[in-house]
């Protein structure tokens, strides 16, 4: 069992930089928890103070029942996996695997029984006798793993494990990773800037900003419903639009175009006092469409744009097009043939939109 | 502090370092962890005893082979017994600094035999300090990450390494006492300006020292420099990442996730606001200390 428990953690510095601040989580036995955000928002400083590689300014971690702040972290019975390849360059794959057992005293052949093991899970069976020079970045950052997995830990804390491989690499791996997760069930805390390793991996993901929660949630509950500005535009590539404009009647005015605000949202938005006020409207690329069907019933939000940009993407075309001088973009099918300097017909599906207030930047819900 | 008060006391008869004739110290532990021998024939019993029970410890860990004693000695108690000088084989001092001091040194100079490809000694200062003295010429620098990430993973204890340049010119004694005191006090210097980082080389530290070792006249006059755009974090930070790729718009942009032309922008902006061509070397040089100087005061 290894329930994690993060209550207030604050991480401040001699020069008084709050890293962290007022950090809460409850991580689940088993879960793969991913903390995402841009560099400098505290995620690694967080993964860093479970390890017990950063001391606890303020607050209580809890691995199980254990309060462990103090506890150093050789006896916190976990296993890191970092960025660089973590590996001796001059020691073979199965010493690597091995050197960690060896300083915790096991015995020979349980060293070898775990080192096999993992090997054989990790697909290095043919590979014990190499240096990494002689490995691929894939099969190194699989070595890397293999010697977190020998330990058998109660938690993993990865941080960037997959940010030194190339993209088509990396996306092998995060399947990978995934599998072993599935397969050895151990609760995971992986760190990450990248929103789509993120998505992907999660059971639930921690997007942070400036040292602080923005929100905790399913992949899905993240990417369909956004706390606020920063999560909506973090999370999903290209990211969600966000179009400034007033609440006027019925309808969502930015500049001289008009878009029919659904009335379920409309009474949210009315109920929270923002008849005829400013709001920024957020919507994701893909819930603006230029299919006739759709545009034929949506009439009352469509709107018709010059195309700047429009990028084929294989299956998708991004459209770049402004509205009312605010830049957006549309993720439509590639089957429409559609050209730069184009105007286009487009209508916004503002069942999925969100509102956000202008200055906190939190959603209206 | 423990230690200097004792030294004040003791002067030379107190060590940080195993010396060549260990059972003639008595052996105590700081709070830090940190073992210090203090020379017995200059304690009275009575001192002895009080030592050994308010500070019990033990010799630093690892029986010294002749030339790892020899080194320590020429190093930290600056004799050159033994020592012959056309006989040194030294290429590079690498210092290592760790974190915790509750460290196992001989499975740490084991891990160290896996991590570098030449033949060294491993010196140590006290329980967490100590330097690597590299004895052959090898490549190992793209390496160096991996290697202490590898050591963190394994000991929970985080290191920072110090390259130190070649020492194929060096010729005397002191000359050798000279550059390692130096590399020390740029160590030192380093772990402090950049503490996120934990691979420092000789070479990348030239500004940190300037800084260092600059007047405060001098330093006011750089951070005047940037007056006119003090107040724009992302504009600075840009040029910073500009000055740090070799001024090349490509690079830079990159690595700051924005358009080139974004980046471009930025630098024409930059230029304008404070009259300074970043473009140039001089200008280049001159506004890179002003950021180092704004970002170290912050």
């Amino acid at each position: 069992m290894a329930e994690i428990k993060l209550e207030h953690i604050y991480k401040k510095y001699d020069n008084k930089f709050e890293a962290v601040k007022d950090f809460n989580l409850d991580i689940r036995d088993k879960e793969f928890i991913v903390f995402v955000g841009p560099s400098g928002c505290g995620k690694s400083t967080t993964l860093r103070m479970i390890a017990g590689l950063e001391d606890i300014s303020d607050g209580g971690l809890y691995i199980g029942d254990r309060k462990v702040n103090d506890v150093a972290p050789k006896d916190r019975d976990i296993a890191m996996v970092f960025q660089n390849y973590a590996l001796y360059p001059h020691m073979n794959v199965y010493d690597n695997m091995a050197f960690g057992l060896k300083l915790r005293k096991f015995d020979k052949q349980e060293i070898e029984r775990r080192v096999k093991e993992a090997a054989r899970i990790l697909g290095l069976e043919q590979l014990l006798d190499r240096k990494p020079k002689a490995l691929s970045g894939g099969q190194r950052q699989r070595v890397a793993l293999g010697r977190a997995i020998v330990r058998d830990p109660q938690v993993f804390l990865m941080d960037e494990p997959l940010s030194n491989l190339d993209a088509k690499l990396r996306v092998q791996m995060r399947a990978e990773i995934s599998k072993l997760h599935q397969r050895l069930q151990t609760t995971t805390i992986y760190v990450t800037h990248d929103q789509t390793e993120a998505m992907t991996m999660a059971t639930r993901i921690v997007v942070m900003k400036d040292g602080v929660i923005q929100q905790v949630g399913s992949p899905k509950q993240v990417y369909d419903t956004p706390d606020n500005v920063f999560v909506g535009g973090f999370i999903g590539s290209p990211a969600m639009n966000f179009l400034n404009g007033q609440l006027e009647d019925s309808h969502f005015k930015m500049g001289n175009i008009k878009v029919k605000v659904p009335e379920g949202k409309l009474k949210t938005l009315r109920e929270n006092g923002y008849a005829n006020k400013e709001v920024v409207l957020g919507i994701r690329p893909e819930d603006i469409h230029d299919e006739p069907v759709f545009i034929e019933s949506s009439q009352e939000t469509k709107i018709t744009a010059k195309i700047d940009v429009a990028e084929l993407m294989g299956a998708e075309t991004y459209l770049y097009s402004k509205v009312a001088d605010q830049d957006f973009i549309a993720r439509v099918d590639s089957r429409t043939d559609i050209q730069n300097g184009q105007d286009v017909e487009l209508a916004f599906d503002m069942h999925k939109a969100h509102f956000f207030n202008p200055e906190s930047e939190e959603r209206i819900k | 502090m423990l230690v200097d008060k004792l030294k004040h006391l003791y002067s030379q008869d107190v060590v940080q370092a195993l010396p060549k004739n260990p059972e003639d110290y008595l052996w105590i532990k700081t709070g830090d962890g940190e073992p210090i021998g203090i020379r017995k024939s200059r304690l009275t019993n009575q001192e002895e005893t009080l030592l050994r029970t308010l500070y019990p410890g033990e010799p630093p860990h690892g029986a010294l082979d002749e030339e790892q004693s020899k080194w320590s000695l020429f190093l930290y108690g600056r004799k050159t017994d033994g020592l012959q000088i056309e006989e040194i084989d030294a290429v590079r001092f690498i210092h290592f600094d760790m974190k915790e001091a509750s460290l196992d040194h001989s499975s740490f100079e084991e891990a160290m035999q896996g991590a570098f490809p030449f033949p060294f000694l491993t010196v140590w200062e006290n329980e967490r300090k100590g330097v690597i003295i590299q004895q052959e010429e090898a490549d190992y620098e793209d390496e160096t990450d991996s290697i202490i990430a590898a050591l963190t993973a394994d000991f929970y204890n985080e290191l920072s390494l110090y390259i130190g340049q070649e020492l194929d010119e060096i010729k005397s004694f002191s000359e050798f006492l000279r550059q390692f005191d130096l590399e020390q006090k740029w160590f030192e210097i380093a772990r402090e300006s950049l503490p996120k980082k934990v691979v420092y080389h000789h070479y990348d530290m030239l500004p940190y020292v300037i800084y260092h070792d600059t007047s405060a006249e001098t330093l006011a006059y750089l951070t005047g420099l940037l007056e006119s755009v003090k107040t724009e974090k992302e504009l600075l930070y840009s040029i910073k990442v500009y000055l740090e790729n070799n001024m090349n718009i490509s690079v830079a942009s990159k690595k700051l996730f924005i358009h080139r032309n974004s980046l471009q922008y930025r630098v024409e902006k930059f230029i304008e606001r404070t009259g300074i061509d970043v473009k140039t070397f001089k200008g280049a040089l001159l506004v890179y200390l002003a950021i180092l100087a704004r970002d170290m005061r912050a």
